[in-house]
């Protein structure tokens, strides 16, 4: 639905996240609860639904082995990132109208991921010339503020959730060489490690102050906000893969460091809480010793 | 700074509250009803064959002969003397059009609103052209339904110093069958808010309303006043108690919205936005209900 919001509504909230307390009773620094399912999707080598409020996105894994880029001097595999804002989620999006959004969504994406230090994209060379190519494709079902946030956290628990089948090349009298797949696709693959992949935290600057994970109400309220890429481990610290601002308004130089710094803040927070949700699922996957039914998507 | 996330293995799933079980006559589109003959046909079926066929999903209500279906989820549909609340989209020659969360945009005409000043007169050319300075789109009203047209849209009045612009508060959407029509529909509540419950699910929150300030008809407004934090955090719990009781399938009136709160005040406000939270107090709200009426 497209919000409107009359001048008295918009002066409450823009008081109100001054103050420290928003509309709902959070503070600048709060998320709304999230809820985060992997493996709803048969078809995909990975999958993750998440849903921040009413923000509901889903997102698949796929993967092609495909050429290296000889011009390259490290070897690596790449990553693609597509988002699609589709009319169910508001009559918005319909016809041209979700392009802009998707594609700044997916460009911050592919930014936030390009960083060395994130994804080691080496691991998924299978030969001299061949690597794994994956494609995420994130599909917004829903819109209730805080697309940027949502989609990146779909896009990390469903990498976490992929497998990808173990392959190996064959060297065969013809030039090309002959790609051999597993049998039992599902048991002998491997999974990406997705301990420095990064999360999206955008930060909207209300007012005077900042605040994260924004409502529909309190980003049209909104002048200017930074998407702040973050990455974070226990062994290796924070880092950050993305500094972007989006919005009409411009910013001062130092709320652009308070920004970053609160951006790093609720970064590390995500980073460890979904951290420690998809190692729970990853313990209950290997306890159950078979293939656990995609059972998230479709039911509440 | 906080984080909850959950997965499907940590959430119990809440049960549901057992009446399911007790409306057997549900039916959905297309379903037969009841036999055409010695019945009439209400809203929410047709004719096929000489059968009564259900053309929504929803509970069959019969009263003697007549037979409708009421649809489980739909559009607000208004009655003359309904309290609504609506939005402004448009300012048109003599009259607004008003979003009510009905099928239609409502109509709010020059003649059916008050003028600020509480002056009255007939409304002349100058009006007309100074409409947009009474209100203008993005506004929120609070106002009565006057009539229904043959569409089915509705016509408001703000005739009263009751109705009238709305300044700064919270607007809560919920479903429109959840608000049922009382007898009134302001209420300054013991906790220190004011709601207005618009029948068309529509839910105003903001600080408890002077009765002498009224006297302006309503349309001045004052953005620069700035809400008091504890009546901010009021106003956040009250709107957070709302949604929980909508999401949880309960009635809203003064006496479970009050009843709420009080239950609430053990939490914090953010964490009302939990959904196990919510429906434990939703849980609560059902069992002292069910006390007190007994």
């Amino acid at each position: 639905m497209e919000v409107h919001l009359s001048d008295a509504e918009r002066v409450f909230i823009v008081h109100g996240v001054q103050e420290g307390i928003r509309n709902d009773g959070r503070g600048a620094s709060d998320y709304r609860p999230i809820r985060v399912e992997t493996g709803v999707l048969s078809t995909t080598l990975g999958s993750a639904r998440v849903r921040l409020a009413s923000t509901d996105v889903l997102v698949g894994v796929k993967a092609e082995i495909d050429e290296i880029d000889c011009k390259q001097t490290e070897k690596k595999g790449r990553i693609r990132f597509f988002v699609d804002c589709s009319a169910n989620a508001t009559p918005l999006f319909a016809g041209k109208g979700g392009e802009e959004m998707a594609e700044f969504v997916s460009t911050a994406l592919t930014d936030a991921y390009s960083n060395s230090k994130a994804l080691d994209l080496s691991k998924l060379v299978v030969s001299t010339t061949k690597a794994w190519t994956i494609f995420v494709d994130v599909v917004v079902l829903e819109c209730g503020g805080n697309l940027t946030d949502a989609a990146a956290l779909g896009a990390k628990a469903a990498l976490a959730d992929a497998r990808l089948a173990n392959v190996r090349i064959k060297a065969s009298d013809s030039e090309k060489s002959e790609i051999e797949l597993t049998d039992d696709a599902y048991f002998d693959s491997w999974q990406l490690d997705v301990i420095m992949a990064p999360l999206l935290v955008t930060v909207n600057k209300i007012g005077w102050s900042n605040v994260v994970d924004a409502s529909l109400q309190e980003e049209v309220c909104t002048k200017s906000a930074l998407v702040v890429g973050v990455a974070s481990s226990p062994a290796k610290g924070d880092l950050v893969t993305l500094v972007r601002q989006t919005g009409r308004g411009s910013l001062e130089p130092d709320s652009v460091d308070e920004m970053i710094a609160l951006g790093v803040r609720a970064g590390n927070s995500l980073n460890r809480e979904l951290d420690r949700i998809l190692a729970d699922i990853g313990r209950t996957q290997t306890n159950r010793n078979e293939l656990v039914s995609a059972a998230g998507f479709l039911s509440s | 700074m906080s984080v909850e996330m959950t997965c499907p293995l940590d959430a119990t799933t809440a049960s549901g509250s057992g009446r399911v079980s007790e409306l057997k006559n549900m039916v959905t589109p297309g379903g037969r009803v009841a036999a055409s003959a010695g019945f009439m046909r209400g809203h929410g079926t047709y004719t096929i064959d000489g059968d009564l066929h259900a053309s929504v999903a929803g509970v069959v209500e019969q009263v003697n002969k007549l037979v409708c279906v009421k649809p489980v989820k739909s559009r607000y549909i208004g009655e003359i003397g309904d309290v609504v609340i609506g939005r402004i989209t448009e300012a048109q020659q003599k009259r607004w059009k008003v979003e009510t969360n009905s099928r239609l945009d409502s109509v709010l005409m020059l003649s059916s609103v008050n003028l600020p000043g509480g002056e009255l007169r007939r409304k002349s050319l100058e009006d007309e052209l100074m409409m947009r300075e009474y209100l203008h789109e993005g506004d929120l009203i609070s106002a009565e339904v006057q009539q229904l047209f043959h569409d089915g849209s509705l016509s408001l009045h703000t005739r009263n110093l009751r109705y009238g612009k709305l300044s700064q508060g919270v607007l809560v959407k919920v479903n429109p069958s959840l608000v049922k029509r009382r007898k009134t529909h302001f209420h300054n509540l013991p906790c220190g808010a004011s709601v207005i419950l618009g029948c068309n699910g529509y839910i105003w929150i903001s600080r408890l309303v002077n009765e002498q300030e009224t006297h302006t008809g309503g349309y001045a407004q004052n953005l620069d006043e700035v809400v008091p934090l504890e009546e901010r955090q009021v106003i956040a719990r009250l709107s957070n108690c709302v949604s929980l009781l909508a999401s949880n399938r309960v009635l809203l009136y003064d006496t479970t919205i009050i009843s709420a709160f009080d239950i609430s005040l053990q939490y914090e406000i953010k964490e009302l936005l939990k959904v196990d939270v919510g429906a434990e107090i939703a849980l609560e709200v059902r069992a002292k209900l069910a006390t007190e009426t007994q």
